[in-house]
This record gives C-alpha cells, structure tokens and sequence, in this order.
C-alpha cells in the first residue's frame, strides 16, 4: 500500500528546496499554458535530475513508477505551489506515441533526449488551410532516395521559435481519400530550407509561430509508423493531449487565486468576498468545477481499469477549457480597470520595479485574452462536441 | 434623425472606411503613436468635435439620440482616438460651467488643441490640504482613460464636504503621470497630482456638481455604450464574412447550422442591445423620468452582450483571430475594457435596483 499522504509530504519538501523564488515567480506570471521559456527548462532540468520530469511514463523509459493518485499528487502540488509549466509537446503527447509506434532506434535516440530537455519538440499539425478540417492538410513529403523531400507549411506550432525539433504531418499520397495519405516525420528545425516566423498574439507576446519548408530533405528513418498510417497515429497524439491533462488542477489554482482576488478588491463599505452577487456567480462555477473533478476521476478509474479514454476525454476538454474561460471572466470581474495596462514587462520574471496595478491583477488580461485559445486548440470545442455527437451519442 | 445628422453619419462613415484603415492603426501603435495627429486634426476638421457642444458656443448641440450612429461607428472602426471623452463627455461638463469656463475650454475642445479626459467614476475626489493662504490640491487619478495623451482632466475635488469638479492642464508643474500603453491601443496614465490650488480651476461645486457628477457619468454610459454596439456589428460582420469564405470539410464554414444559429444571436443580440441604447439615449436628450435607470440598464445589457458577442467571434474565426495582426480580437479587447468603464456592470445593476426599489416606496 502507498501511503499517499507520506507521498505527497516528499513532494513538498522537494519542492521547498527546488522550487526557487524565481522559478516560483515564473510560474505565478504565467499567462497561458506556457511558462517564459528559460524558466521552464530551468525547471525541467531540476525535475529530470531528480528523476520525476516525466510522470505519466513507464519505468523502462525513465519514468517514475507512479501510479494514476500519484501523478495527480504531484501534478496538484506543483501546480499550486507555483511550479513553472514544462513545455509539453515532448514528453507530454510525442513521448508516448513514440513508446508505441517507434522503432527502437527512435525510441532511443528521442525518449532521453526529450526527458533531458536537449530536444525542444513543436507540434506541426496545423496549417493556413487545415484547422478544425486537420486531414485537408497540404504539406507534401515526397520520396528521393532514403529521404523525404518535404515542402509545405505549418501553422500555430507553438514554442518553434525555442524548439530544435518538430514532429509533423505530411501528405504522402495524394490519390487517396484524405486520412489515408497522411504520415507522421520527425524533423530536426535546423535543417536547410526551414524558416520559422514568429506571431504575435493578441496579449502582444510571441508564443505560435509559422514554420516553412521548402525542398527540406528528411531521412527516411524519421518516419513513425508506416508510410500513409499518420493519421492513426496523429489521433493517439491527440487523445493524450486532450486526455492526459488534469483540467481540475487548473480550476483549482484559478479558483484559489480568485478567493484571494475577492478579498482583496473594494466593494462599497467591504470587499467583493462578502458581496453575495459576486459569491453567487462564484459558487456555481464552483459546482461546475466539483462535476469536473469526480468526472475527470470517473474516467481515471475507468483507464486504470484498462479501459480508453476515448470520446469522454473530448467531454473534459470542452467543460475544462470553457470553465476556466469562465473563471477568467470572473478574474476580470474583480480586477476592472487595473485590466488595461499592456506592458510585457510586467510579466518578466525579471522584472523588479513599478507593478502599475495590484499584485493580484497583472496576469488577469492576459490570461483572459489567452484563455480563449483553449477552446480553439488541441481540436476546437465544436470539433469535440461533434466527436461526442458521433461517437457517444452514434448521431 | 433629421438630413443634418444623416449627413453627418455619412460623412463620418466615409472617413472612417476610407482612411481609419486597421493595418494602418496597429502600425501607427507598434511606432508608439499614443493617437494619430492627422486623424485628430480631421475630426475637427469635420465637425466632429463640436457635434454635441451647444450652439451657444459655437457647436452643433445635437443630442446623444441624433449621433448614437456616429458613436457606434467609432467602435466599429476601434478609433483610439479620445474624441468621445474630450468632446461628448468633458465638453458637456464644461458646457454646464460658467460663461467664462466656456470660453476658456470649448473654443479648443472644438478645435483639437484641448484633449480632455475624464477620472474613473470611483476615483477618490482629490482634497485641499494647508491653510487657507497656501492649499495645496493633492490627490492620485489611477487608470485614467487616455490620460497618457490627454492635455487636460476632469477630476472630482472634495472640499469642506462638498463636491467640485476641477478641469486640470495636465503640463502644470506639481502633475505627474505614469503612462502605459493600454490593451486597448490607447494610452492610459495614473496621474499624481500636488500643486497650489487655484481656484479658477474648479468648474462646479455644490448641488451643481452632484447634479454634473450624475449628468457625467451616466452620459460615460451611453457614450460607452453605443460604442459597444458598434463593436458588436463590427464583430458580427467580420464573422459573417470570415465564415463565407473559410472552407473546412470541403464547405464554407458558414453553410454550418451550428454556426448559422450562433451568427443569429449575435444579431439579436446586438440589435436588441442598440434597441435598448437609443432609448436610453433618447430619454437622456429630453430628460425624461427614467433617463437614468434606461443609461445604466444600456451600458449593463451592451457589457454582457457584447462580451458574449466578441468571444463568440474569436472563437468561430479559430486560430486567426488570436493573433494581433488580425482585427476581430481588438473588439474583443476594447470591449474588454470598455466593461469597466466608466464603473462595472454589478454596479450599474446594483444601482438600477435601487432605482427601482426608490419608485416603488411610497
């Protein structure tokens, strides 16, 4: 028996002592699900020392032997005690496709490099054409000798302007029916004839990028799967994307951060903890977020029983993501005109002087403005709301 | 609406499409243009500074309801410009001054050379502090809207309990401000004021300031409000128009009953939000009894409504409209701030219900 208390005890005093007031300060001016990039590594680096970077992963590759109220244990503390976010595209959604789809040279060569954080993994899905239509994709990667020759572009790949590695979806067969000419490449991002231009978002900051390929040659060996089997491999990708997050764990440091908001905003004679308007609007997104707790533990159970998350894990992220949307209104509800400020500065790590609003209210812009990308990415809530219309609901 | 208005409508919409381009603006905020100096210029030109100034002093003295369509235009292109805090509201503050005030500020409220803005409807009232031979005016105005541009505020000054409204040359020695650039592509500013207190500065006082405290914010409402309607339309059209022409699974994502439904919400919302505002300003313009339970439930309706309408624009757009090159966010945003401006929507709620409580006590 796992003494869980115990457990969770050792993963606060390693956090004590890891977690440095700077990496903490990362993790409280985090804006989206991307911490500054520097910090972020910083913290990998300290977590795959230890020996804990990768959770969710089976012993053979480097993981820690948790089981499911571990993981949750450890994902909660950190989150709350303001861990920065480690990028995920690695060890999060590539790591274990490859565990099943890789030969054993990619296995080797990828998985401890991916842990130690010596490769920086962007997702190339998306393109200009291709968003909610994922299969309609045009980068085409043609055979030439043991290479592929690859030419195309890729859209919204978050962190490209960090990474050193991108896995990508390539069409290549064009005469048959659009899935079924799709394969999965791994590509290095300083190969030649790779350009990357950044985007600026909404909030002013840099977090997606475009990705350009012209005539860039990718061996052969860098396929996973067969040759035309992508797209099977793309949607295993994409369940651990959408299902491996805990959602409940975000509400709850959102929730916990508004509680301390409440208190600390005027309103008349008292503050908005006591206004009942205010707590009544609070306490129903609070049911909401407890439906989701013993939901996401319902479909927990059901995987530790060997079952697949399947089309429930699309129900997660359309609840998850739109109460956490829901939640940021609320932010913005306290925090008013102390919302208008636009100075990255202010989210720096670095940053030391003059904050120009209340402590509590320089992330809450711009995790409004972020927030709206949950419902757009990792398949939009449409796209989930017709997988549940036709996988659950057989419409 | 009479042909003069129409005209006006006309003229500020022809402007506005031909030459307040949404490229042009976002380039004009990335050099760290905190307004345009030629557009200014041709808002005055045009009149548009004078539109509600009374005639007396040398304006139009058209009415809220008159122009409601020439405010909404200014959301619909996301002008960053302060004309509406300058000549529509302060202006009005103004015009409620004596003679004298009037001739001191309107002449260049009208002209451009005068940029007023206005302090936040829960700003604490600066004080007199000293004695009476030397009193210093003392105080700090946070989130001031435009306050980083403007050349003057309008700031609430309390003193031997009562109010006044003071109208401050923000260049005076003793006034400093903390500029930021704001989410909005306007630049906003806290302002710290502590200078010897002269009393030319002070516009109202008394029963004719709580009244001009009143008149100031509830017309912030309206003014805000209409603005938001014309957010809405701009983001519905570019919704309707994006959805036309996107194609995903071989279709126009327009052709989509789901997203069809959602498009006609957001018409029913907005036509039901602009419904609501021309009433309320109509019953400001001839003072009727319910003026102001109509200008707080206008500015409360456009909040929520246009909240759900600029989410929901975001979000059928997908990706594109996350970024900031691309326009549908920017009323997002704007709309954004605009919620707490000039005090949040819980309060003007709470405030209606107070109205309502009042009129029906016997």
């Amino acid at each position: 028996m796992i003494d869980y208390e115990q457990f969770r005890q050792t993963v606060k005093d390693f956090l004590k002592t890891a977690l440095t007031p700077e990496l903490q300060r990362a993790g409280e001016l985090t804006t989206s699900v991307f911490s500054e990039f520097n910090a972020a590594l910083a913290w990998q680096k300290k977590l795959h020392t230890k020996g804990w970077i990768a959770p969710d992963w089976p012993t053979e590759f480097g993981g820690p032997g948790w089981d499911i109220q571990q993981r949750y244990i450890f994902q909660e503390e950190c989150k709350l005690a303001n861990a920065p976010s480690v990028v995920m595209m690695g060890i999060q959604m590539l790591g274990p496709m490859l565990m099943h789809y890789g030969t054993e040279e990619q296995k080797q060569h990828y998985l401890p490099r991916m842990l130690s954080g010596e490769h920086i993994w962007c997702q190339g899905y998306s393109e200009p054409g291709a968003g909610s239509d994922l299969a309609s994709l045009k980068t085409s990667a043609v055979r030439d000798g043991d290479d592929y020759v690859v030419n195309g572009t890729k859209i919204w790949t978050s962190m490209a302007h960090h990474a050193n590695q991108i896995f990508c979806l390539v069409r290549t067969d064009k005469s048959v029916k659009p899935q079924a000419g799709i394969s999965f490449l791994l590509i290095e991002l300083n190969t030649p004839g790779i350009s990357i231009t950044p985007i600026v978002g909404l909030d002013g900051q840099v977090e997606q990028c475009q990705v350009f390929f012209d005539a860039v040659r990718v061996p052969c060996k860098n396929l996973v799967g067969a040759e035309n089997d992508g797209w099977s491999v793309a949607k295993f990708l994409l369940e651990f994307e959408r299902g491996g997050h805990n959602f409940t764990i975000d509400i709850k440091k959102q929730l916990r951060k508004i509680f301390r908001q409440a208190e600390l905003t005027p309103w008349g004679k008292t503050t908005r903890s006591v206004d009942p308007v205010f707590q009544h609007r609070l306490a129903e997104a609070e049911i909401d977020a407890m439906a989701l707790e013993q939901a996401e533990l319902r479909i927990k159970g059901a995987v530790e029983a060997g079952g697949n998350p399947g089309a429930l894990s699309s129900l997660v992220k359309v609840v998850g993501t739109e109460l956490g949307q829901r939640l940021n209104e609320l932010s913005m509800d306290l925090v008013g005109p102390a919302a208008s400020p636009q100075c990255p500065e202010l989210l720096s790590p670095e940053y030391g002087g003059d904050l120009l609003v209340p402590e509590h209210a320089v992330t809450t812009m711009a995790e409004y403005i972020n927030n709206r990308a949950a419902t757009i990415y990792g398949g939009t809530a449409e796209i989930q709301r017709t997988i549940i219309a036709k996988k659950v609901l057989g419409l | 609406m009479t042909d003069e208005h129409k005209m006006l409508q006309n003229s500020a919409e022809r402007y506005l499409r031909e030459n307040y381009d949404f490229a042009a603006r976002q380039h004009s905020i990335d050099r760290g243009n905190a307004i345009d100096a030629e557009h200014w210029r041709a808002f005055s030109d045009m009149g548009w500074t004078a539109m509600t100034i009374p005639e007396a002093a040398d304006g139009f003295g058209f009415g809220l309801a008159d122009i409601a369509p020439v405010i909404e235009l200014f959301g619909y292109y996301l002008v960053r410009e302060p004309l509406l805090e300058s000549a529509l509201l302060a202006g009005e503050l103004i015009a409620a001054a004596s003679e004298a005030h009037q001739t001191r500020y309107l002449p260049g409220i009208i002209d451009g050379s005068v940029i007023a803005t206005v302090a936040q409807q829960d700003a604490t009232p600066l004080t007199r502090q000293g004695k009476a031979s030397g009193q210093r005016l003392q105080g700090d105005l946070q989130f001031v809207p435009s306050g980083g541009i403007a050349s003057h505020v309008l700031a609430p000054l309390r003193h031997d309990n009562q109010p006044h409204w003071v109208m401050l040359d923000l260049s005076l020695e003793g006034i400093s401000r903390e500029r930021y650039q704001s989410h909005d592509g306007r630049q906003g500013a806290h302002i710290t004021i502590d200078l010897p207190f002269d009393d030319r500065c002070v516009l109202v006082s008394g029963i004719q300031a709580e009244v001009a405290t009143q008149a100031l914010y509830q017309r912030a409402m309206l003014i805000g409000a209409a603005e938001g309607v014309g957010i809405m339309q701009g983001a519905l059209d570019l919704t309707v128009e994006y959805t036309r022409q996107r194609e995903q699974f071989g279709q126009a994502l327009a052709s989509f009953q789901a997203l069809q439904h959602r498009m006609a919400d957001m018409l029913i919302q907005t036509e039901l939000a602009r419904s609501l505002v021309l009433a309320a300003c109509h019953a400001w313009d001839n003072q009727a009894d319910n003026a102001s339970t109509l200008a707080l439930a206008a500015k409360a309706k456009v909040d929520a409504a246009a909240r759900t309408v600029t989410q929901e624009a975001i979000q059928m757009h997908g990706g594109i409209a996350t970024t900031n090159e691309y326009k549908v966010g920017h009323y997002f945003k704007r709309m954004a701030l605009l919620e707490s401006w000039p005090q949040h929507r819980d309060a003007l709620i709470a405030q209606l219900i107070q109205n309502r409580q009042a009129s029906i006590t016997p």
